[in-house]
């Protein structure tokens, strides 16, 4: 039994793994809210809604001091540092959403943290089944300020300033505070009068009370909530959500597809190949490193195998997902990473939050059209490219873009050329130490070169 | 920059900072008072809501439907 390094924080129970399989133990205390959860009927109302993950119990391993559940195993878990700002909304809009079902229920959520949500399917999902407790009319909405904190913050914040300020959530393990996003947010954002009382009001009535200790709970322990006016809460954050937007000027890589040098006939034969290549490796899952809006990810989603397109560009995720809501499609899932500094392992002991590598290694990656960026306009060797892309994947399908492409002659037109050894001879040698070529092929009508290469056992 | 945009931008940036809260402090209690407060208000506001979705929804003849419940529970 391996019990998760995330899962301590709930004393009500924990996820373990086993054999390859994920249980979750719930503790005798949560017993009476596990059995309200089925009771109630919100367990099957949100499980038949796709909003939460469905579980199996197993009898044979519960007693009296634990229940042991098996919840359905997610293929890939994503973070909220990592989602573009429609996905971190619609995580927020659902957690609302739960939160106003489980109301209607008699039970209520006891945490709104942004990383118990996860997308399945193109949606948002509740990956916690524990997460709800037993309403009592006149109690306070417990995860309200951890709601504030883990979405409306960072969405004001991106909505008002800069989408770049949800990379808060990367050095917050539990929200950006609000005295943080308060100071952030430009003066106009307190003529919105749901960002002025969630996060302006709340940040001074936070520095208002703490420190006083007794006093400040005696105050809130003398008045209730009535369910009406819990209810109108969970409104007005719902309400102040959607009108918040973020319209996103116009970056170099949003129109990627359009300024590339190659021609209609070029760009279908290099997806011809791609596609090909993805059909040898049949691969159980496949990560595309750089994936722009997803079009070449879409090769390998259609063919129903699960995908991740991650590309650093916020604006080109955002686009990817709002495709996929569009058209309800599966199977992928567009990321926000920066592969110069992908995402590392956070909280106690750096366990909580995998790396971007710890979430590997997958069947196959793909690097197309990326590899100059790391090399020449971050100076990373090839050997150090190669030695990384080995350790996310088994197989790796890459384009080598030499120069004298367009688009490596854009990058190296501002800067001394000191990458002597960036040539095609370079790349095959430098990966050759951790890869063997299965295929290679140019793409005919460019001037690239695409692999299909498999790590050396 | 002018004199008067400095005296504006400073004066901009004062309103905007909020000192910063001390770690060790009770995270909870300040968050509890202003959900009483903006609970006590909204409820009202929320229950005319309510009232009002429910007479535009007799007059058009359909069922009451949110936008959440739309963007999350239809397949």
């Amino acid at each position: 039994m391996n019990k998760l390094p995330s899962s301590f924080r709930d004393p009500d129970g924990h996820l373990f793994t086993e054999e390859g399989r994920l249980f979750r133990q719930i503790n005798p205390g949560a017993f009476d809210d596990y059995s309200l959860l089925l009771k109630s009927g919100l367990y099957e109302y949100l499980t038949s809604k796709n909003l939460l993950v469905s579980h199996q119990e197993h009898d044979d391993r519960s007693d009296d001091e634990k229940i042991i559940i098996e919840p359905e195993k997610l293929e890939f878990i994503s973070y909220p540092y990592e989602w573009s700002y429609t996905q971190l909304r619609d995580a927020a809009l659902l957690t609302l959403h739960l939160q106003r079902r489980a109301i209607e229920h008699g039970m209520s959520l006891k945490d709104a943290t942004a990383y118990n949500i996860q997308f399945r399917n193109g949606k948002p999902i509740l990956i916690d089944t524990l997460s709800f407790e037993k309403y009592e009319e006149g109690n306070p909405w417990v995860a309200y300020k951890q709601f504030c904190q883990h979405f409306l913050a960072p969405l004001a914040l991106a909505s008002y300033r800069d989408i770049r300020l949800t990379e808060l959530l990367r050095t917050n393990i539990d929200g950006v505070p609000l005295d943080l996003a308060s100071g952030l947010l430009p003066s106009k954002s307190k003529l919105n009068l749901g960002i002025a009382t969630h996060i302006h009001l709340h940040a001074k009535t936070q520095q208002k009370y703490a420190g006083k200790g007794s006093e400040g709970n005696d105050a809130s322990n003398k008045k209730t909530i009535k369910k009406i006016g819990l209810l109108g809460l969970i409104d007005n954050l719902n309400s102040t959500i959607r009108k918040l937007k973020w319209k996103p000027a116009d970056t170099e890589w949003g129109d990627y597809y359009e300024i590339t040098n190659y021609d209609d006939a070029s760009f279908d034969r290099k997806k011809a190949l791609v596609s090909s290549f993805i059909d040898k490796c049949s691969p159980k899952m496949l990560w595309d490193l750089g994936a722009n809006d997803g079009t070449f990810s879409r090769l390998a989603s259609e063919k129903g195998i699960p995908t991740i397109a991650f590309d650093i560009d916020p604006i080109a995720v955002e686009k990817n997902y709002l495709r996929i809501k569009e058209q309800k499609e599966k199977n992928i899932l567009p990321l926000r990473m920066d592969l110069t500094n992908p995402s590392p392992g956070l909280g106690w002991a750096h366990k909580e939050r995998d790396s971007l590598k710890d979430r590997g290694q997958v069947d196959c990656c793909m690097a197309l059209a990326l590899i100059h960026h790391l090399c020449i306009s971050n100076n990373v060797p090839l050997g150090m490219v190669a030695k990384y892309f080995a350790a996310l994947g088994k197989h790796l399908i890459i384009e080598f873009v030499p120069k004298g492409d367009s688009q490596v002659d854009i990058l190296l037109a501002t800067r001394e050329d000191v990458f002597p050894n960036y040539h095609l001879e370079g790349f095959e040698e430098a990966f050759a130490k951790y890869f063997d070529v299965i295929e290679r092929s140019q793409i005919e009508g460019t001037k690239r070169t695409l692999y299909l290469l498999k790590t050396k056992i | 920059m002018s004199l008067k945009n400095n005296l504006l931008l400073t004066l901009s940036l004062c309103l905007m900072i909020v000192p910063t809260a001390s770690a060790y402090l009770d995270p909870g209690t300040g968050s509890y008072i202003v959900q009483i407060l903006v609970a006590g208000a909204l409820g009202g506001i929320y229950a005319i809501k309510m009232y009002w979705m429910r007479i535009v929804n007799f007059f058009k003849g359909s069922s009451a439907s949110d936008e959440s419940s739309e963007e999350f529970e239809n397949e």
